[in-house]
């Protein structure tokens, strides 16, 4: 079964139970007394130099924490923007040490699979010791997965069902909540789970907020998706390896770090893209994956081995001496062309017949057909570069994927690596948007990338994506014009681009200002800024907050990515989510996420509402909110009748205050 | 209604004038039993898969025993409970779809075998997101189908409840530009804080209320509104009609949540709800087994949503969808591997039951997808399309399915005239 639908909602039982249970929000009274009010917004012709740097902070970065707009001052808003030009400059220890408990964002692909081990490998091996014992291969694969103590692949359907309705009482939510805890320690979902959290604190914490807010775009242009097979294996090494190096660099370089990523290869399909023409067959595509394994010294069935030993098992006790399972030995996989995993897989079929006693089935033995698979030609056209109006026909596609043709990667068991295959690549004359490419080799598919990533229309696409990320959901075309010109004439270098946005009187107009609806990504991880809120690595209680908001990190399904604009996320589900998002912040009632204290110096309901309107939004609150607030505070602490205690009221306030429209927009 | 609201309506430029001034849903809300009744679509997705050979079996097909030797459900026997129930002399139900030959046999239930996506793809997530975009190939498509309908048939004063989705994220089929509500939960769409759960909400109301937002105001406003309907649906408990009795999993309970929605009569027009579990590529059983839990706890809390509407089912058609069939053959696991068509059921008073339509194709070597799969003889275009026409009464199908001719000689004609 798919892991994902399960995780997800496991994740959501969990969610639901924790934060749905009618949070209370204590209340107090408050001394009373009368403050001035702040003003309401002003944006005139000009945006004053205050507004400009809380518009930098928006928009450069997630929001201002409390200091931010200050320190901003002190140092010079231009000073500060080129500091986030060059985050490198920035040192950001503070975020490396926090980081440092999130074991999983150091390991290789290879490393995570032996830890994490895939269903599929676990049923594969469970398969290979039944029949070395002599056993049927289902029942006896079955038996020695219990007796491995090796995690069974998928749930009955009951059992899954009964996890998704909110627990009852306060006990079953604890154990549901330890449940949660040990599958997030053993199963493939730490991998999501810390990889989320690390752009969740990386977010919040790191000085270097442009390029968190460019890592962020550059992965949802270049969007993998988790749930997807051996991407969850993958995304870890996409995003650390593929994606933030790049992501203040030159185009070209990330676009050929991402087409040859085997997260890539595999979401968009081209890890099977062959030519149909060609003699090769599958089985040439698998012994090309066994050379380049062993000539990396990685020996066939070597991760079984490591994947027993991991489980506490000696796997000396199932597996012959060279590594591989027993009654598999070398020999057998080897003939005169050197390695043949098609005997090995023969080999495997006749002894299941044989031990199964079953009738043989042809059907089943049946290669699939390979052939060309266009799925990664069309999106490298029409989401990664040129745009769909980029001016591109369907025969480019075709043309495109031909090109592509032997772009492949080394299975998950062989240790996942990109890999070019010439015996499978389409060697002819290829017309890619009116250029002829005949090299005939792995050279096909980076001149693919070279015109692409140089085309006009890329350079429109990719600048109109970027305004529309920093400026306002309908850019002003002066502008994308003239980072179009910048991203031309500098051959993509990213930072150039954003330098000529960052210096465009469009970026700076009042227009601009306030006329972005945060994502709900943004949403929370403002939240978490202004408020000073700590996060725990478990309960992740701010990723399931962005689940249940419609945007779980790492979650987007279509090479789409997620949209950036308002229409994707306003809606009355979202935003009364957002809501109890804001009010489970501010009195501590998401799980993994404390807000210590408000700490508001203010001494009256009016001044409270004041002071946290400031802090929260980086200006003062409108006075017709400000004083529909305070009016509505008073009132719940004349409801309450208790006395002298201010911090309770301080959190409703702040619930209030990240609930509000005003901080709905960047 | 107390200050707040009136602080918050006031704000929004809505005078208090009696009853006139509710939005026109809350006005039906109210005036409940006197609204005009609308015809109502229920989607339900099967996700992961089913095995539509299993479910809807070809029992006198030869070759689907010499494929399934392990898996296969015996022909209809008297007396034999794990066999096949019989249909039409050629197709039978699985036994634990036994909720589903009553309702077959009272033709409220007609089935669309060897319908599903042309699209080849066999990647769960590719074959989910073709049918909720509803077109298949393109992956870009950004709208769901069912959203596409809702903007493709504006109404007149659209009620917060006219799409509803039964899921806690709205699902891609119900993404767009017409407004859709997410609700996994009809007494989660709230805000509580206890005894302060008015000061709560009253400190929100005034912010919103307050700030001229041309965006965020009016949608919190339809926010708000929402909550006060169910509140009230709430507040009034919800009794199954005819003693239905839903299971206690999250699809009936979401079904019994449609249901309720759709007697509250708070304007629903179109509803989604899912089921998953249904990739069964490793011991999938036959007549018992993990298919035939599931189907049965499928087919009994679809069962209780009819007999609970009763009467009501006049107006409402529910259609299944799940991304691709599976493998005509059984695999080596005793299960199923991705196919491509499946079965397609289709529920509701306005259905000519009793019948299973389209096309057979045969499960002969030659006749397989592929050597492989369940052949494509109905585009689920056609059956959709012959739904949203003829019981929704769209009549702007290409804006629906832009990339598809909708060709009404195409339909199965399984609705009544």
């Amino acid at each position: 079964m798919d892991r994902h639908t399960s995780v997800s909602r496991s994740f959501l039982a969990v969610w639901l139970s924790v934060l749905l249970l009618a949070p209370t929000v204590p209340m107090a009274g408050a001394a009373a007394g009368e403050r001035g009010a702040g003003s309401g917004l002003d944006v005139g012709a000009r945006l004053t130099e205050q507004q400009k740097i809380l518009h930098a902070l928006n928009r450069l970065g997630f929001g201002p924490r409390p200091g931010d707009i200050e320190r901003v001052q002190k140092m010079g808003l231009s000073a500060w923007i080129e500091q986030q030009l060059n985050p490198a400059s920035l040192p950001d220890t503070a975020v490396e040490q926090r980081l440092a408990s999130l074991e999983t964002l150091r390991m290789s692909p290879t490393e995570l699979i032996v830890t994490f081990p895939p269903p599929q490998l676990l049923r594969q091996i469970a398969r290979q010791l039944a029949i070395r014992a002599g056993m049927d291969p289902e029942a006896g694969a079955e038996e020695i997965a219990r007796e491995l103590g090796l995690r069974r692949p998928g749930r009955a359907p009951e059992e899954r069902a009964g996890r998704q309705n909110p627990p009852a009482s306060a006990e079953q939510r604890r154990q549901q909540m330890e449940q949660l805890r040990e599958e997030l320690r053993r199963g493939p979902q730490r991998i999501v789970v810390e990889l989320s959290q690390a752009k969740l604190i990386r977010a919040i914490t790191s000085e270097r907020q442009l390029e968190e807010v460019m890592a962020d775009f550059w992965f949802n242009h270049f969007n993998v998706f988790f749930g997807k097979g051996a991407v969850r294996h993958l995304t870890t090494s996409y995003e650390y390896e593929a994606i933030r190096p790049h992501a203040l660099g030159k185009f070209r370089d990330l676009l050929g770090a991402t087409a040859r990523h085997p997260a890539m290869l595999f979401y968009l399909d081209n890890w099977m893209s062959v030519d149909p023409k060609a003699e090769a067959d599958p089985r040439d595509l698998r012994r090309r994956y066994l050379a380049s394994a062993l000539a990396d010294g990685v020996r066939p069935g070597q991760i079984y081995a490591d994947i027993l030993r991991n489980q506490g098992l000696d796997p000396s006790k199932y597996l012959g001496a060279d590594g591989e399972p027993r009654g598999f030995g070398r020999r057998q996989m080897m003939d005169e062309r050197g390695i043949n995993q098609e005997r090995l897989l023969q080999r495997l079929n006749e002894l299941q017949n044989q031990r199964g006693n079953r009738q043989r089935r042809p059907e089943q033995q049946q290669q699939r057909n390979l052939g060309l698979n266009e799925n990664y030609a069309r999106e490298l056209l029409e989401l990664h570069t040129l745009g769909v109006d980029g001016g591109y026909t369907q025969q480019d596609i075709i043309e495109v994927a031909r090109c592509f043709t032997g772009w492949t990667m080394r299975p998950l068991q062989l240790g996942p690596k990109f890999l070019f295959v010439p015996e499978v690549h389409d060697r002819g004359t290829k017309t890619v948007l009116g250029e002829k490419i005949s090299a005939g080799g792995i050279e096909d598919g980076e001149r693919v990338l070279d015109i692409v990533a140089r085309h006009p229309s890329t350079a429109r696409f990719i600048s109109t994506k970027l305004a529309r990320r920093f400026v306002s959901d309908h850019p002003p075309e002066s502008l994308v014009k003239r980072m179009a010109e910048t991203f031309t004439k500098t051959d993509g270098d990213i930072k150039a681009v954003l330098r000529t946005l960052f210096n465009a009187p469009e970026f700076w107009s009042p227009e601009a200002y306030r006329a972005k609806v945060k994502t709900p990504f943004e949403f929370v991880v403002s939240a978490a800024r202004a408020t000073g809120a700590e996060l725990e690595d478990f309960p992740p209680g701010l990723l399931l907050a962005l689940r249940e908001l419609g945007q779980p990190l790492y979650f987007a399904q279509p090479p789409t990515g997620y949209k950036d604009t308002a229409d994707a996320w306003v809606s009355t589900g979202g935003l009364l989510n957002r809501m109890k998002v804001a009010l489970g912040i501010a009195t501590n009632q998401l799980p993994g996420v404390r807000v210590i204290s408000v700490a508001a110096r203010a001494d009256s309901p009016d001044a409270l509402v004041a002071e946290l309107g400031e802090r929260v939004l980086g200006e003062p609150l409108p006075e017709q909110s400000r004083a529909a607030l305070t009016e509505q505070l008073k009132k719940g602490l004349a409801e309450s009748g208790v006395q002298g205690a201010p911090e309770p009221a301080a959190r409703l306030a702040l619930g209030w205050l990240l609930a509000s429209p005003e901080f709905q927009r960047r | 209604m107390d200050i707040t609201r009136r602080f918050f309506l006031k704000s929004s430029g809505i005078a208090l004038v009696g009853m006139g001034a509710l939005p026109s849903f809350l006005v039906r809300a109210v005036a409940a039993t006197s609204a005009a009744r609308g015809k109502i679509l229920v989607v339900l997705f099967q996700r992961g898969a089913m095995d539509g050979l299993n479910a809807v079996i070809p029992h006198a097909e030869k070759e689907y025993y010499r494929l399934r030797p392990t898996i296969a459900i015996p022909r209809p026997a008297k007396g034999n409970a794990e066999a096949a129930l019989d249909l039409d002399g050629f197709f039978g139900l699985h036994p634990a779809l036994a909720s589903f030959k009553k309702l077959y046999d009272q033709k409220l239930l007609a089935i669309v075998h060897a319908a599903g996506s042309p699209d080849s793809t066999r990647s769960h997530f590719d074959a989910q997101d073709f049918m909720e975009s509803g077109t298949p190939g393109i992956k870009s498509t950004s709208d769901g189908w069912l959203n596409r309908y809702l903007g493709a048939k504006p109404v007149e004063s659209t009620s917060s409840f006219r799409a509803v989705a039964a899921t806690s994220q709205l699902p891609r089929i119900l993404q767009g530009s017409s407004p859709a509500l997410a609700i996994p939960n009809l007494g989660q769409f709230t805000i509580r804080a206890g005894r302060y759960t008015e000061t709560v909400r009253g400190g929100l109301e005034a912010l919103y209320g307050s700030s001229g937002d041309a965006l965020l105001t009016p949608t919190a406003k339809e926010t708000f509104e929402a909550m006060d309907v169910l509140e009230r649906l709430n507040q009034a408990g919800y009794q199954p009609g005819n003693s239905a009795q839903y299971p206690g999993n999250p699809l009936g309970q979401s079904l019994r949540q449609v249901a309720q929605l759709i007697k509250a009569n708070v304007g629903l027009e179109v509803a989604f709800a899912e089921v998953g579990g249904w990739d069964h590529h490793v011991n999938e059983g036959g007549a018992q087994g993990q298919l035939a839990n599931l189907l049965r706890f499928f087919s009994e809390s679809v069962s209780a949503f009819v007999t609970d509407l009763g009467e009501r089912m006049e107006d409402v058609i529910l259609v299944t969808l799940s991304e691709f069939g599976r493998t005509a053959f059984e695999n080596g696991n005793r299960g199923t591997d991705h196919g491509h068509a499946n079965a397609m059921f289709v529920i509701g008073g306005g259905v000519r039951g009793g019948k299973v339509y389209g096309q057979w194709p045969g499960l002969e070597r030659e006749q397989l997808f592929e050597g492989r799969d369940l052949a494509l003889t109905t585009d689920f275009r056609d059956v959709l399309g012959e739904v949203l026409v003829h019981h929704l009464g769209a009549s702007n199908l290409q804006l629906v399915f832009p990339t598809y001719t909708v060709n009404p000689e195409k339909f199965r004609r399984f609705l009544k005239a």
